[in-house]
């Protein structure tokens, strides 16, 4: 039995004991690259979560943030003896269904609690005939989602979050809730500080609601699979018909599909629209690949690379000029593989001194990239050498995180 | 604030060279506003700069003296962001304008801060793109001033604005160090400063290069002009479409003054009767663009459409696109004086919004004209007065600012695309607390702690003033004499 840090009950006092648990149990279930924390916080609304980062600011008590806990592996450990504030009361698991979601489907706008699961989420934006176009897994929270700037293989399609987050509501470092951007696809009112906080890991503040700009749900959609023999005439592929320009979702190559074992390297292709436009899409398709053909499939919806690929441990995104010798570094250490033109994920068995002959190549070779779910190798740098603008990014946590409280040490910052 | 002193003149000569800075009262009229032209203020002296080490040298110069400084583009802003307080130094991009790199295969190209954003699509069309932010000002405007302001324009409705293009930007720091944001590749590890910078009106420091994403051009293009009896009706048939799902590439609304404005000054061809018309643009694969347009005239229908009228080729297209981008120079013959509003409302808000805006007018004994990027909830109403008559310009600015406040009542923000600049500085403690400001604050001093670096622009000061930082002038009103 592991005992509750001494502040646990200073902290009950100010939430609500029925929002603070230092249980085994629920210390264990929240463990982040099997590092345990002290105390895990449930709040049930904004109020108790500033609250709660308001008193570990105070105390100088390190704070993690959790969501549907799918991205853990993303970054260094988190600290020790931490409080980690779990958005399950906020829109998640243990929220009411659909509680706090604002959907307007006349302003393709739905402004989401964070703790809301994306397929919830989908299913609840499904019933008007709009989605939140994004490739995910359905159990990850929106929140963290953002929090993690997750992209999927319809980006090439859709944009990424980025594109997408059109505000919401933080509570920053020093337990004061904000909010930033707006409701509303176009704005230029003050900063943008919504941009700052997508991709930030937790490390800025704990994202309790944000406002999303949705898209109707297509009238079709298709996936088509062509069958390259090798890395080279895959990228080839790829190439051939990302140079006609056409209205495509997504446009993978990968290797990690079960094939019929006439190809190792199949390229897979996703469009929606109407029976007319997708079957131009079909033909122009035939004509860039020829004589290869484009096969239509089936896939579940929704698939992103990390159901192909189990769970990725190496992201990178480079020129397409670059991307058949990354393939390629990336095979030769028995990766699998999943990448468009300009970006990629693979998944492989490799030891500290592999990892670290990739990302020396990679860094030489001008591409970014980031290690994720290697806890056991120890790699010092999952982001890459350290580069002059993290030092702004350091006195930017600074100014909105003053007692460094949010993730410490987890992010590049 | 003293004015330029002879040392900091000096060394500004020194860093660009002497034929490159001018401080001669005359000449630097020229700078004395933007395109928010009732608030002036002299520069201290201005600086045309031709290299980012220029850029880096003026800035140290600036720096060094504790002198403030801003950076200008083509000064089309429309919100008072590159008005000279205090003397500043103006840093002049406009001859930083090359096309550095266009790279196809990767769909993005690399631009110095002065080129122009309609260079940039010329540039590329031989290749089948074009850089999506297109607002009106788009032969005359700078991508480092679009970065600057999050430019958007009509077709920013199905492609996104200019913080949804921009990859990459090179950046010299209020202090003088140049540092790089972003891209390409995609994927910079850590925070989305790039992002952040977008429309952040020159207060974290000067960008000089910007890489943006290329888009390619759509292979066929139906543009139609949706007429209609009311405004009520023209804004209830937007609400259609937005609402069937539909993404047009561009949804513009004008209304009847200004169509018999464009109609007086060049012969458009738009009819005088309407009360409102929309600018509708489908774009796409040929195949699927009948079917959707079919959709839309169903939904024009349905809300009373007088008249559905085609472009039949690229020459009409272009007229109606060059009718709707030189709306604001048609409006000097409504009216002597007149104010372009800008405010961003749920889409689903306009018909209310728009009657609103035409209430108000009323109330003041004014006119009121509306153009509106009705699909994005967009809005630039238009309020025309007479500044010789007695209280005209008073009249305008009571009116428009509640107009601002009903904006913000119907769940809208203050700017779209204009940006906050001076003119609505007073206005942002209306959508943002204390709280959610002093985190622009903060941020704002990592970039420029000493607050140099066009100081008092798009975020209000804190309350009882900062260090260096005197009160702006208020919310005001923009004159255009015919």
């Amino acid at each position: 039995m592991s005992s509750a840090p001494s502040w646990h009950s200073a902290l009950a006092e100010i939430v609500g004991s029925e929002s603070v648990a230092a249980d085994d149990a629920t210390l264990e279930a929240c463990a982040a690259q099997g590092v345990k924390p002290a105390c895990v916080c449930t709040p049930g609304d904004v109020a108790q979560a500033a609250a709660a980062i308001k008193f570990a600011a105070e105390r100088k008590i390190p704070v993690v943030p959790r969501g549907g806990g799918t991205a853990q592996g993303i970054g260094h450990a988190p600290p020790p003896e931490a409080l980690t504030i779990s958005t399950r009361r906020l829109g998640g698991t243990e929220s009411p269904a659909h509680h706090g979601l604002q959907h307007e489907p006349a302003d393709m706008v739905a402004t989401v609690p964070a703790g809301m699961a994306l397929g919830a989420l989908q299913e609840a934006l499904g019933k008007n005939g709009q989605w939140l176009p994004l490739d995910g897994d359905a159990k990850a929270t929106v929140g963290g989602l953002i929090a993690t700037d997750h992209s999927g293989p319809r980006a090439l399609g859709y944009g990424t979050l980025r594109d997408m987050v059109l505000g919401m509501t933080i509570v920053n470092g020093d337990g004061v809730a904000r909010k930033c951007g707006g409701k509303v696809v176009k704005n230029v009112t003050g900063y943008a500080m919504e941009k700052l906080y997508i991709g930030s890991l937790g490390t800025l503040g704990l994202i309790t609601e944000v406002t999303v700009r949705l898209r109707p749900l297509p009238i079709g959609r298709r996936v088509w699979r062509i069958d390259a023999a090798n890395c080279r005439d895959c990228v080839a592929m790829i190439r051939a018909v990302a140079a006609k320009n056409l209205p495509l979702e997504a446009l993978r190559g990968s290797t990690t599909l079960p094939s019929d074992g006439t190809a190792a390297w199949p390229v897979l292709v996703s469009a929606a629209g109407t029976v007319a436009e997708l079957g131009r899409i079909e033909r122009e398709l035939g004509a860039a690949i020829a004589p290869a053909e484009a096969k239509s499939v089936e896939l579940p919806e929704g698939r992103g690379e990390e159901q192909a690929l189990g769970t990725p441990n190496l992201r990178f995104w480079c020129s397409s000029a670059l991307l058949e010798p990354v393939l390629e570094l990336i095979c030769v250490a028995q990766g699998r593989l999943d990448f468009g033109m300009n970006s990629g994920a693979a998944a492989f068995p490799l030891s500290a001194e592999q990892a670290a002959k990739i990302s020396a190549t990679l860094v030489k070779l001008g591409a970014n990239f980031r290690w994720e779910n290697v806890q056991g190798l120890k790699i010092a740098e999952p982001f890459g050498p350290p580069r002059p603008e993290w030092a702004l990014m350091r006195q930017i946590k600074a100014a909105l995180d003053p007692q460094n409280i949010m993730n410490p040490g987890r992010f590049v910052v | 604030m003293p004015a330029l002193s002879p040392t900091l003149l000096d060394a500004l000569r020194k860093a660009v060279g002497a034929d490159n800075v001018i401080a001669d009262p005359d000449e630097l009229l020229t700078y004395d506003c933007d395109g928010l032209t009732v608030h002036k203020a002299l520069p201290g002296a201005v600086v045309f700069v031709h290299s980012t080490e220029e850029v880096q040298a003026a800035v140290r110069a600036c720096s060094a003296a504790g002198h403030p400084f801003l950076a200008r583009g083509a000064g089309t802003g429309l919100s008072g962001g590159t008005i000279a307080f205090d003397s500043a130094v103006v840093i002049e991009l406009a001859r930083m304008n090359r096309i550095l790199e266009i790279a196809i295969a990767d769909r993005y190209a690399c631009v110095e801060a002065g080129a122009l954003n309609l260079s940039l699509t010329k540039a590329c069309t031989p290749s089948g793109y074009h850089f999506a932010a297109d607002p009106s000002s788009q032969g005359s405007c700078t991508i480092g001033g679009n970065v600057a302001e999050n430019a958007g324009g009509p077709h920013t409705l199905k492609y996104g604005v200019t913080a949804n293009h921009l990859l990459g930007l090179d950046v010299v720091l209020p202090g003088g160090e140049l540092v790089h944001f972003g891209g390409p590749p995609a994927g910079a590890p850590g925070y989305d400063l790039c992002g952040l910078f977008a429309g952040s009106e020159g207060t974290f420091g000067i960008a000089t290069k910007i890489w943006v994403k290329l888009t390619p051009n759509p292979e066929a293009v139906k543009t139609q002009l949706a007429v209609f009896s009311s405004v009520d009706a023209a804004t209830r048939t937007v609400s259609g479409i937005i609402a069937a799902g539909i993404i047009p590439a561009a949804l513009e609304m004008m209304d009847q003054p200004l169509i018999r404005a464009l109609e007086e000054w060049q012969h458009f061809g738009f009819p005088l009767d309407a009360g409102a018309v929309l600018i509708i643009e489908l774009d796409g694969l040929r195949d699927g663009l009948e079917p959707l347009s079919d959709r839309v005239a169903a939904i024009c229908r349905e809300h009373g459409c007088l008249d559905l009228r085609t472009a039949r080729d690229d020459a009409e297209r272009v007229n109606l696109w060059k009718a709707r981008k030189q709306v604001f120079g048609a409006i000097g013959r409504l009216s002597p004086s007149f104010y372009v509003q800008d405010g961003v409302i749920p889409r689903s808000k306009l018909p209310d919004l728009l009657a609103t805006i035409l209430a108000k007018a009323r109330e003041y004994g004014l006119r009121a004209a509306n153009v509106a990027h009705a699909g994005d909830g967009s809005l630039h109403p238009v309020i025309l007065f007479d500044d010789r008559e007695p209280h005209g310009s008073e009249k305008a600015l009571a009116c428009t600012s509640e107009i601002m406040l009903a904006v913000v009542a119907a769940g809208g923000m203050l700017s779209g695309e204009h940006g906050i600049g001076i003119e609505k500085l007073d206005f942002m403690t209306r959508v943002f607390s204390e709280d959610d400001l002093d985190a622009m604050r903060r941020v704002r001093e990592v970039f420029d702690p000493r607050q140099l670096c066009n100081p008092g622009k798009a975020v209000p000061a804190r309350r009882g003033g900062e260090p260096g930082v005197q009160p702006r002038l208020p919310f005001g009103v923009t004159q255009a004499h015919a």
